[in-house]
């Protein structure tokens, strides 16, 4: 595929760079929205129709992923049965910490599953196919792998909610409920613009992977299942500044449980959470447009 | 199916190719050496908090506790194979066929392989991790030299168990399509039942009773006690013939397994 490398530059009448045909300037932007959703539908569709070939593969992973939960929670409930409390947190308060990381990690894998795979795109040059087609990168990548694995992870995450509220205790009050929501789509907005931002890394370096893995395995771990007041300030700082995972589930967990653990930080940080998903996930979509601008084939 | 006859020579070939092949996978290689130490980090801070102003716990005060965790956790380098990617790999691009082709046994020629790269894996990452971490957090050192010489017997132990458990899960990846899920459910299980995030008298009794009968104990658990001399001598050669039972019961089931693949595989057609 040496010749793609043109590709970028293409400029076909009636075809914008990042959308479809173009109709006239005043209704442009409502038929827009409704072409990209409707392309949104298709191409998610396709994708989701050819996950499901792979029916049993589906279902087990899902299964799979169910029952790897339920071992984590067991882990937990072993742990704090002997102890009661890790740094002023009962069994409840932590599996909320628990269900809130499994909640908006599961938002995150079916929505953006596909940019943790972007190394392999780049290398197979199959992502200088998708330059193409009439419509925008981020948006075909976002679209070709909708990924339903993350079913798993939402349901074994509702079910920790559930055991949380109960034993907790929480008070599900419309608010809070409200707030909950907000913080699921935050946490999966923070995880998404890290993975973004991370995989982007593959436009410059060759192999994105091992900078992925120690990122969003080994680091994000450190604040999946027990709050990150247990670690030094450096670890803190890691995840709050640079990485900010604690506010998938740290923070906004003092929020829900009315709690004040907060260390080093202000209080506050318990309502920033989606503020800094915003954020976090405008810095990751800003990196991946510089490299896309900056990206050569591979040329394989 | 018959075992192929394979001279040591060819074994040690093998295992010496994969180690050397181990260096230049250096990226991998440094993440997962940073990712370990970062874990050990981890875990001590997640005991040290959860000891508190506690000192004993479960008959272990918090030194041996922190030395558990650092210990397995730097173990768990040594016992880490990427079989079942590698052995998925083949079955998807055909490469197997090629294999069974090779005048050495699938199995054992896997067992090489994994061996080469686990003592890289135990010189390059074990040891340094261990030190680094004796001397940032202390450990409590093996009671008698019969005591580290058991410890070691039985991580051989556990890094055979560890590789028929590897090896069954790669084949079941010839009757479903993707190995991912089995996989990953596998980790799941071994990180809790294996002892290696948290010693198994911390499950309340009925589970940990349960846990004792199974073979993911031989991984972490079994050497932390004798790392630790945590095991009365008298009860060493019952837990460590239940865990040699374990590995022969599990090679033949996965000697049954592989055939039954192979059939399939010829079925299939390659």
């Amino acid at each position: 595929m040496r010749g793609v490398r043109g590709v970028r530059g293409i400029a076909t009448p009636g075809v914008s760079k990042r959308g479809i045909a173009r109709p006239g300037i005043a209704r442009r932007g409502v038929t827009r929205l409704v072409e990209t959703l409707d392309l949104y539908r298709a191409f998610a569709g396709a994708s989701l129709r050819a996950r499901m070939q792979y029916r049993a593969s589906f279902l087990l992973g899902n299964f799979a992923l169910i029952l790897t939960n339920i071992v984590q929670f067991i882990y937990i409930w072993a742990v704090l049965y002997r102890f009661g409390t890790i740094h002023g947190w009962n069994f409840g308060q932590v599996t909320l910490l628990y269900a809130l990381s499994m909640l908006s990690g599961g938002v995150f894998t079916i929505f953006f599953r596909q940019f943790v795979l972007l190394q392999q795109l780049v290398q197979s040059g199959r992502l200088d196919q998708y330059y193409t087609r009439p419509a925008g990168l981020f948006f075909q990548v976002l679209t070709s792998g909708l990924d339903l694995d993350g079913l798993g992870n939402i349901i074994a995450g509702l079910a920790c909610l559930y055991f949380a509220a109960v034993t907790a205790p929480i008070q599900f009050t419309a608010a809070r409920s409200a707030f909950l929501v907000l913080f699921v789509l935050s946490g999966a907005a923070i995880k998404a613009g890290i993975a973004v931002a991370l995989a982007s890394t593959s436009f410059w370096i060759v192999e994105s992977e091992p900078l992925m893995t120690m990122v969003m395995q080994h680091l994000a771990i450190c604040g999946w299942q027990f709050p990150i007041s247990v670690y030094g300030r450096f670890i803190q700082y890691l995840l709050t500044f640079l990485f900010p995972y604690a506010f998938c589930n740290f923070f906004p967990a003092q929020a829900i449980l009315g709690k004040n653990d907060f260390t080093f930080f202000h209080p506050v940080f318990a309502y920033l959470s989606p503020f800094v998903g915003v954020a976090v996930f405008c810095i990751g979509y800003v990196v991946w447009r510089v490299g896309i601008l900056r990206y050569q084939s591979t040329g394989s | 199916m018959k075992l192929k006859p394979a001279g040591a020579a060819a074994v040690l070939a093998l295992v010496s190719r994969r180690f050397q092949a181990s260096v230049t996978y250096r990226a991998s290689f440094f993440v997962s050496f940073l990712g370990n130490l970062l874990f050990v980090y981890v875990m001590v801070s997640i005991w040290t908090a959860l000891y508190g102003a506690r000192h004993t716990v479960q008959s272990m005060t918090l030194a041996e506790m922190r030395t558990y965790v650092i210990v397995a956790n730097t173990l768990r380098l040594f016992f880490t194979m990427p079989l079942e990617a590698n052995v998925e790999a083949r079955i998807r691009q055909g490469d197997i066929a090629l294999d069974m082709l090779k005048p050495m046994d699938f199995q054992l020629m896997q067992y090489a392989d994994v061996l080469g790269r686990s003592l890289f894996n135990l010189v390059a990452g074990t040891v340094p991790v261990l030190l680094i971490s004796w001397f940032a957090f202390g450990l409590v050192l093996p009671p008698s030299p019969a005591y580290l010489g058991l410890f070691l017997v039985s991580v051989v132990i556990g890094h055979a168990m560890s590789f028929l458990l590897a090896f069954i899960t790669a084949i079941v990846g010839f009757w479903t399509t993707d190995l991912w899920g089995v996989v990953l459910l596998k980790t799941a299980l071994l990180q809790f039942f294996s002892g290696l995030v948290v010693p198994l008298t911390f499950f309340p009794p009925a589970v940990a009773g349960v846990l004792a009968w199974l073979p993911f104990q031989a991984l972490y658990y079994v050497p932390q006690l004798l790392c630790m001399g945590k095991l009365p001598l008298v009860q060493v050669p019952a837990v460590l013939g239940l865990q040699v039972a374990w590995l022969l019961l599990l090679f033949a089931f996965s000697r049954l397994l592989w055939t039954r693949a192979v059939r399939k595989l010829a079925l299939q057609g390659g």
